[in-house]
């Protein structure tokens, strides 16, 4: 029996999942549910089963009060039934929130069995379905964590500084909803989450360990829903751009579509509002999915990978890993150069 | 300094970071009635005290903020006292209250 | 009949001095100890509050005493069983060796909490963190500091409470000596590095023995040493070889936090767990054990264990206590047992008259 959190693993499925993707990801990190389909599937040849009839799981609405507890409950009894339709079993999450939705109308289930049947009644006279439990319910960064080793062995890249020799410096950023809720869903449990730590080590870089760490990045529902809260969710974000800073990270690695997003776009709004930036060059610090910066350890083209969209340029970053990109390429679509952004007046690069 | 207005704005935390060096005059303070030491926050010379209860006023928060280097509003505190000196007769510490409260009144800066 | 004979198990100060007692008394007492050597916890302490007084010294004198003709003392015996015969107790070793006593007094003490269960405190994790037992153990010079010899004024914080008044880790209980512990580590601290900056996190400070209260005044007056009220919640490691703490100070209203050279946990007590294991095999009437420590029949009447006539406990086998309260408890024990064989010896002699 393991002692302690520290060395928690959780049991990941090896093949076989039905995956669920999330509503923001595609706007803000457009390639990354792609990749890890690409990985999963090209790379490690594992069945990965996708519905296209698949809804959003109205997680938001949820914890924004504006959709009642029967009606998520049907909308996750639907999904299950689709992947039950499907005749699959392990149930693969891309989005932190949904993660979390899941896990919580299971666990409800189990304590209130009636709840149940409410929502079998009620899948049943509104869409005449049926659904099954899952056997597992993963996150797409446990699998990525689940196949660490294999993706090293099949890649070329080390997270090492070319210029200094050095690996490279990494925090990471778990979603709060990844184990806080239920901390034995989760590699490391809630306080020593090793989902994205362990990658960094295996990977070659070298995981930094700040003061806050396990902080809420600000994303929080009620926080940034409405405009005039903004200012709890940025100042949180503050508040750990603050005490990661004078580790001069070269990235930062998160695994909830919120995390990811907010902390790439407050790095420029905290640079317009207060001109301060938490690199040593004013460029930011990049911020990364685990299935780019596993697409990147697998040979992509950052661009097609969508990592032009990120507030923060990673090509400072993709200059240190010494990695082999078409400069030109980053702002093309079907093949022709498109109008790129305008430049942001305060991070620099 | 920002040129866009985003409809809201970023707020300092309020922890308190003991990683900050006291600032020598509240060291000297201290120096000149070590006696403020033995404060334990039991809250009997607010309690007592006439100005705390039109002012807010409460001696051991004044205290409290001197400990932990919080001195923003330190002598703007202190001047709320009328120096009657019912909280030295309360105080079962035996902090020298009035003296510490000359004192603080006294600082030049802030 | 025969001078009776105790059995006592554990050779920590209360299993000592009972034995002191007793053979003071004429009664012969087999000491049992599972350790090489006696003196239990105390053996691992630098200095004592509330006082200062040297642990050494005071091991030393009563370890003098026990070399008494009465005492026979048994190191490195485990002992597996204690059952019952007739009016008499066999007690076997893990070597099955078997002795006869008249009486048992139990004095297997307590263990430190493991400190590695409160995982937010990142004991085992940080090296800058550490127990209070090991921060004895850096006073007398068998550990080695956690941070470096450069350094003139370290930060140090403790914590109160770890393990103890903590639903969380199943320990409801106050452990009692922590709280004065703490203030007299925190003095002995600053008497090794007077420029050492030092808070204390306390939830409550239960200053209840006789000189602790003084003890608490003289930390702050004299030492200038920062009482925080509030429970650590956790700690991570920070820039330069340091840990970054977080708290709520209560009393500020505001949340705090801190970098330090040094967290030193204030471990609580808990159950010896020889106890827990071996319930099965104490020939009790009634093996009952609340919380695990050995429940008392009633409050009053805390040297007898159970309704066992000729079981008895001493010491913190029946829960937290200051090395004080268990001296004083092993010598009150010590008259109990005393008490108790008189009464056996002149029921003995009234059965042998009428048969």
């Amino acid at each position: 029996m393991l002692k302690t959190w520290n060395e928690y693993q959780k049991q990941v499925p090896d093949d076989h999942f039905f995956y669920v993707r999330s509503c923001i990801r595609q706007t803000f990190f457009p390639g990354s549910e792609t990749m890890l389909l690409r990985i999963l599937r090209e790379h490690l040849n594992k069945d990965v089963f996708e519905d296209p009839r698949h809804t959003t799981c109205t997680g938001i609405g949820y914890h924004s009060d504006i959709i009642p507890l029967e009606t998520i409950m049907t909308v996750v009894g639907r999904q299950l039934a689709l992947m039950t339709e499907a005749g699959y079993k392990n149930l693969l999450v891309s989005c932190v929130t949904s993660f979390g939705i899941y896990l919580e109308m299971l666990d409800m289930w189990k304590h209130f069995p009636e709840k149940l049947e409410e929502t079998r009644n009620a899948l049943r006279k509104s869409t005449n379905r049926e659904f099954e439990i899952p056997e597992s319910v993963s996150h797409a960064s446990d699998v990525i964590f689940h196949f660490k080793d294999e993706i090293r062995e099949k890649s070329n890249l080390k997270l090492i500084n070319k210029l200094t020799g050095q690996p490279l410096k990494v925090v990471d950023h778990i979603g709060c909803h990844y184990a806080k809720i239920f901390p034995h869903e989760g590699f490391g449990g809630a306080e020593f989450p090793s989902v994205l730590s362990g990658l960094i080590k295996t990977w070659g870089g070298e995981m930094i360990d700040y003061p806050e760490r396990r902080h809420c990045c600000g994303f929080g529902f009620r926080h940034y829903l409405v405009q005039e809260n903004r200012g709890y969710s940025i100042s949180n974000a503050k508040i750990k751009f603050e005490s990661m800073a004078p580790y001069k990270p070269d990235f930062i690695i998160a695994n909830c579509p919120g995390c990811a997003m907010f902390l790439d776009k407050w790095q420029y709004t905290l640079a317009e509002m207060t001109g301060k930036t938490y690199d040593t060059e004013s460029n930011g610090i990049p911020v990364l999915t685990y299935e780019e910066l596993a697409g990147l350890m697998l040979g992509h083209n950052p661009w097609q990978m969508g990592m032009q969209m990120h507030q923060i340029n990673v090509e400072p970053l993709l200059e240190k890993l010494g990695y082999k990109y078409t400069k030109k390429e980053k702002f093309y679509l079907a093949g022709k150069p498109t109008k790129s952004p305008s430049a942001c007046s305060v991070l620099m690069a | 300094m920002s040129r866009i207005s985003f409809g809201y704005s970023v707020s300092e935390g309020k922890v308190i970071n003991l990683d900050q060096q006291k600032p020598a005059w509240l060291e000297k303070i201290f120096e000149l009635e070590p006696s403020l030491h033995r404060c334990i926050s039991c809250g009997n010379c607010a309690a007592v005290c006439t100005a705390g209860h039109f002012t807010g006023m409460k001696f051991y928060r004044i205290c409290l903020n001197a400990f932990r280097g919080q001195t923003s509003d330190l002598k703007n505190d202190a001047k709320a006292c009328m120096l009657c000196g019912k909280c030295q007769f309360a105080c079962p510490r035996g902090v020298n209250i009035r003296h510490a409260i000359m004192l603080m009144t006294q600082i030049q800066k802030p | 009949m025969q001078q009776p004979t105790v059995s006592i198990i554990g050779a920590g100060p209360a299993g000592l001095n009972a034995a002191i007692s007793l053979a003071k008394m004429e009664i012969r007492v087999n000491l049992f100890e599972k350790q090489v050597k006696p003196g239990g916890q105390l053996s691992h302490w630098h200095t004592l509050f509330p006082d200062m007084y040297d642990a050494k010294t005071l091991l030393k004198s009563t370890i003098n005493e026990i070399s008494h003709p009465h005492i026979k003392l048994y190191t490195t015996v485990n002992i597996r069983q204690i059952k019952r015969q007739n009016n008499q107790w066999i007690i076997s070793s893990d070597g099955n060796q078997e002795f006869i006593s008249d009486a048992v007094i139990i004095t297997s003490g307590f263990n430190l909490f493991d400190a590695t269960k409160k995982e937010e405190y990142g004991y085992g994790i940080y090296p800058q963190v550490i127990t209070s037992l090991e921060l004895e153990q850096m006073f007398n010079g068998r550990r080695e500091w956690p941070f470096s010899k450069d350094i003139e004024a370290p930060k140090a914080g403790f914590v109160h409470c770890v393990g103890s008044r903590d639903t969380k880790c199943g320990n409801n209980w106050c452990s009692k000596v922590c709280c004065v512990k703490a203030v007299k580590q925190a003095i002995e601290f600053k008497k090794q590095f007077p420029k050492a900056e030092v808070s204390c996190f306390y939830m409550d400070l239960r200053m209840f023995g006789k000189g602790y209260e003084e003890l608490y005044m003289k930390a702050q007056v004299d030492f200038n040493i920062q009482f925080i009220r509030g429970r650590l919640s956790e700690a991570s490691p920070s820039n330069g070889n340091k840990v970054h703490v977080k708290a709520e100070d209560t009393l500020m209203n505001r949340p705090l936090k801190q970098n330090l050279d040094m967290l030193v946990l204030m471990v609580g007590m808990t159950p010896a767990i020889w106890l827990n294991q071996h319930a099965e095999r104490i020939d009790f009437e009634k093996p009952k054990f609340k919380q695990g420590f050995i429940n008392p029949v009633e409050n009053y009447q805390s040297t007898i264990y159970q309704n066992t006539p000729g079981v008895f406990a001493a010491g913190t086998c029946k829960g937290p206590a200051s090395l004080i309260d268990v001296i004083q408890d092993a010598k009150a024990t010590a008259f109990e047992v005393f008490a108790y064989l008189k009464k056996e010896k002149q029921n003995v002699e009234i059965l042998e008259k009428t048969t």
